[in-house]
């Protein structure tokens, strides 16, 4: 999605910014290394870094041994980094898996930025259950959709794999045709109830 | 501001292309800096993630998605216009992150 609006963008005054939480790397993202992923992101495709940027860091250099960024001066810097950015799309994929003690700081961080620069769009998936933390952060502002798969992803996914697949040589065609008749064949009535989801929604 | 900022995810882009001056050395040192400065924001690297992503992902794969109304809205409305905040809701290995 983030090359699609690239692609889609080219040439104009936007910015995209990403996040992937991860269960693995809790240590390292914590709410303020999350946001300030996301002003590096934003800095780095800007022609020059911004002046109040630029002061803030040598400021915390300045200090002894340095100093790390508090999050709430990673969202102020944020701020400034949009400020010459028409558009700004940030993606936080799978917040489900950020941690409980980083969460609130993340969504809070997302809920000030998503106020203060009009220009933001965000992005975020995650299971079901997350939802109610994104209702509580981002409400009026929301829009759910409930991703599945339908039944041609399913089929490309499984030709994919099947490729890939090192051991392929060994399956049988017969098997391999099996499974791309049998797995697809049971997945489209939960794409069904997606869209019917979608379609109520939009009629709203 | 001049040329539009046309970003990337891609975290350590050339540089010295986005800065338009004749003096080489001077390039050199902002470079520098700049990379100090972004270093500085995050130590974290989405960029790669991202490149591992779309190493591994199916072309088309949720395309669907991407036609759909609610997005198309997400992603063309201005200021007010359209919901700000899109939540895509699934269970794990639903292809999420491999939206293209």
């Amino acid at each position: 999605m983030i090359d699609r609006l690239l692609e889609h963008f080219r040439g104009e005054n936007i910015a995209v910014a990403c996040v992937y939480c991860d269960f693995q790397d809790h240590e390292r993202q914590t709410a303020a290394n999350m946001v300030g992923a996301l002003t590096k992101q934003v800095v780095n495709a800007l022609k020059m870094v911004p002046p109040e940027i630029e002061e803030e860091f040598k400021r915390a250099g300045s200090e002894i041994g340095g100093r790390g960024l508090q999050v709430v001066e990673t969202v102020k810097l944020l701020g400034r980094a949009l400020a010459p950015v028409n558009r700004t799309f940030i993606c936080i994929d799978a917040l489900d898996e950020c941690s409980d003690k980083h969460l609130s700081q993340l969504l809070t961080s997302l809920q000030t930025i998503s106020q203060t620069s009009p220009g933001v769009r965000l992005f975020i998936t995650g299971r079901p259950h997350t939802r109610s933390a994104v209702e509580k952060y981002l409400p009026g502002s929301l829009q759910v959709i409930p991703f599945s798969p339908n039944s041609q992803d399913i089929r490309e996914y499984l030709e994919m794999r099947l490729k890939h697949d090192s051991d392929s040589g060994e399956m049988s065609p017969a098997l391999k045709a099996d499974i791309m008749k049998r797995i697809p064949e049971r997945i489209p009535d939960a794409y069904v109830i997606a869209n019917s989801i979608i379609e109520a929604a939009s009629n709203r | 501001m001049g040329p539009e900022p046309n970003a990337t995810v891609s975290g350590n882009q050339n540089c010295f292309n986005q800065i338009h001056s004749n003096n080489i050395t001077t390039n050199i040192t902002y470079a520098d800096e700049k990379a100090k400065v972004l270093n500085w924001l995050s130590p974290l690297q989405p960029h790669v993630r991202h490149n591992d992503v779309r190493d591994r992902r199916q072309d088309g794969l949720g395309e669907w998605f991407l036609q759909t109304d609610e997005f198309l809205r997400w992603r063309d409305g201005g200021g007010e216009s359209g919901k700000a905040t899109l939540f895509c809701s699934g269970n794990p290995g639903v292809g999420k992150t491999f939206l293209r």
